[in-house]
């Protein structure tokens, strides 16, 4: 089941902004690796899944990982073949909205050659570059 | 601890603007301040800071300031502002220090060994804490407290209170039952949500709709009950159905029947 909010103000929401670079989740906070979005996306509950789920399969139970993205904001879309107008489309997944210096995932208590394998394995299944960063000083 | 020098130059102008002129010239733009030292805007080499910090584990050392045309001090860099894709360094934020006067300081944490509960049983090493909060004058500064962690099984951990500290000249603010570092249980195999929960996960709960959906909730009953009403109506419609399908002698045929004979004609 893909990741979604269990209780929600509003049903549907507006685009909003994407400008800008991350002004929070910029930094690895809680293990020692982390995988850094190098671009603008919006990221579907499935693609975060994914993601979460390869890594878990590298890892084979080793080591501990952070998802420190969550998809609270919801997508709407419009049926095919239907005009324009009456009103808002219906939910069609959830997204989490993504800026450019933003930490995806964060790995730790694994040495440094297994959590660049295992984000590779990751970064390939995201729809943006990624770049591998460590704690501490860049 | 050991005293490096850092070279800067005073500057005035201060902004945004002016701010991205000295990155783009190379350098980076700083400022230095404490409680005995005026306040000074100042700039510092970008390259010669980078390879600065390059050769030490941590941001937490004492630097000999020397500012051009003003008094060397000593200072501790209180924060450094990096950009957030790029990780380029845009500020610094040096604080002057007095050497005899004691200071509150984080000092690292650095783990060696592979804990036996990793090595030998799969278990998880948590490192929870990462910097232990101390008291002490800034020449007494620990550059970094080591932890030896090959002895920890699964369930062990260590606290504050195992960090070999001499209590002489440095004091623990930290808690001593704060917990540095732990080795968890191997995690359990994940489990596969079966496929027809997907089909069951529903919308997530609206907190503005409930009154909505109270009274929504309550005409749907009523729709529903109406539904219902003509739903056995039309069952017994339908159990009238073969006599009514059968049209009445002299009565139009139907389209359909129509059609039906169409064919026959020919």
């Amino acid at each position: 089941m893909p990741l979604m909010p269990k209780r929600v103000k509003y049903r549907q929401s507006q685009r909003g902004s994407r400008k800008g670079n991350a002004t929070s989740g910029n930094t690895v906070e809680f293990g020692e690796y982390g995988l850094m979005a190098l671009e603008r996306v919006w990221l579907t509950a499935i693609q975060i899944e994914a993601c979460r789920v390869a890594i878990n399969r590298e890892l084979k139970r080793k080591g501990k990982l952070w998802c420190r993205v969550f998809p609270d904001k919801p997508y709407s879309k419009k049926p095919l073949e239907v005009r324009m107008g009456k009103g808002k489309g219906a939910v069609e997944g959830w997204v989490a909205v993504i800026k450019p210096g933003r930490i995806l995932f964060e790995l730790g208590g694994i040495p440094e050659a297994m959590a660049k394998i295992a984000f590779r394995i990751a970064a390939s299944k995201m729809p943006i570059p990624t770049r591998f960063v460590t704690r501490g000083l860049a | 601890m050991k005293a490096v020098v850092l070279k800067a130059e005073p500057r005035t102008l201060k902004g945004k603007q002016p701010a991205g002129r000295i990155r783009r010239g190379g350098n980076v733009p700083g400022i230095v301040y404490g409680t005995e030292h005026a306040t000074q805007l100042i700039q510092l080499n970008e390259h010669d800071l980078v390879q600065f910090l390059k050769g030490h584990t941590s941001e937490q050392f004492i630097l000999d300031l020397e500012v051009t045309g003003s008094q060397a001090c000593k200072a501790l860099i209180k924060e450094i502002q990096r950009h957030p894709v790029s990780h380029r360094i845009i500020h610094v934020d040096l604080n002057a220090i007095s050497m005899t006067r004691k200071l509150r300081i984080e000092v690292p944490i650095r783990l060696t060994g592979e804990p036996v509960g990793v090595a030998q049983q799969g278990g998880v090493l948590d490192h929870m804490v990462r910097a232990v909060l101390v008291e002490c004058l800034p020449t007494d500064i620990p550059e970094l407290f080591v932890l030896d962690v090959a002895n920890l099984n699964i369930g062990d951990r260590l606290t504050v209170a195992d960090v070999k500290v001499d209590k002489s000249k440095v004091t623990v603010l930290s808690a001593a039952d704060l917990a540095i570092v732990a080795v968890a249980a191997p995690r359990a195999e994940e489990e596969v949500a079966p496929v027809a929960a997907e089909g069951a996960a529903a919308e997530p709960e609206v907190i503005t709709a409930k009154k909505e959906e109270g009274e929504e909730g309550a005409a749907a009953e009523g729709a529903a009950g109406k539904e219902a009403g003509k739903k056995e109506a039309g069952a017994k419609d339908a159990g009238k159905a073969p006599a009514a399908a059968a049209p009445a002698a002299g009565a139009k045929p139907a389209a359909g029947a129509k059609a039906a004979e169409a064919p026959k004609k020919k």
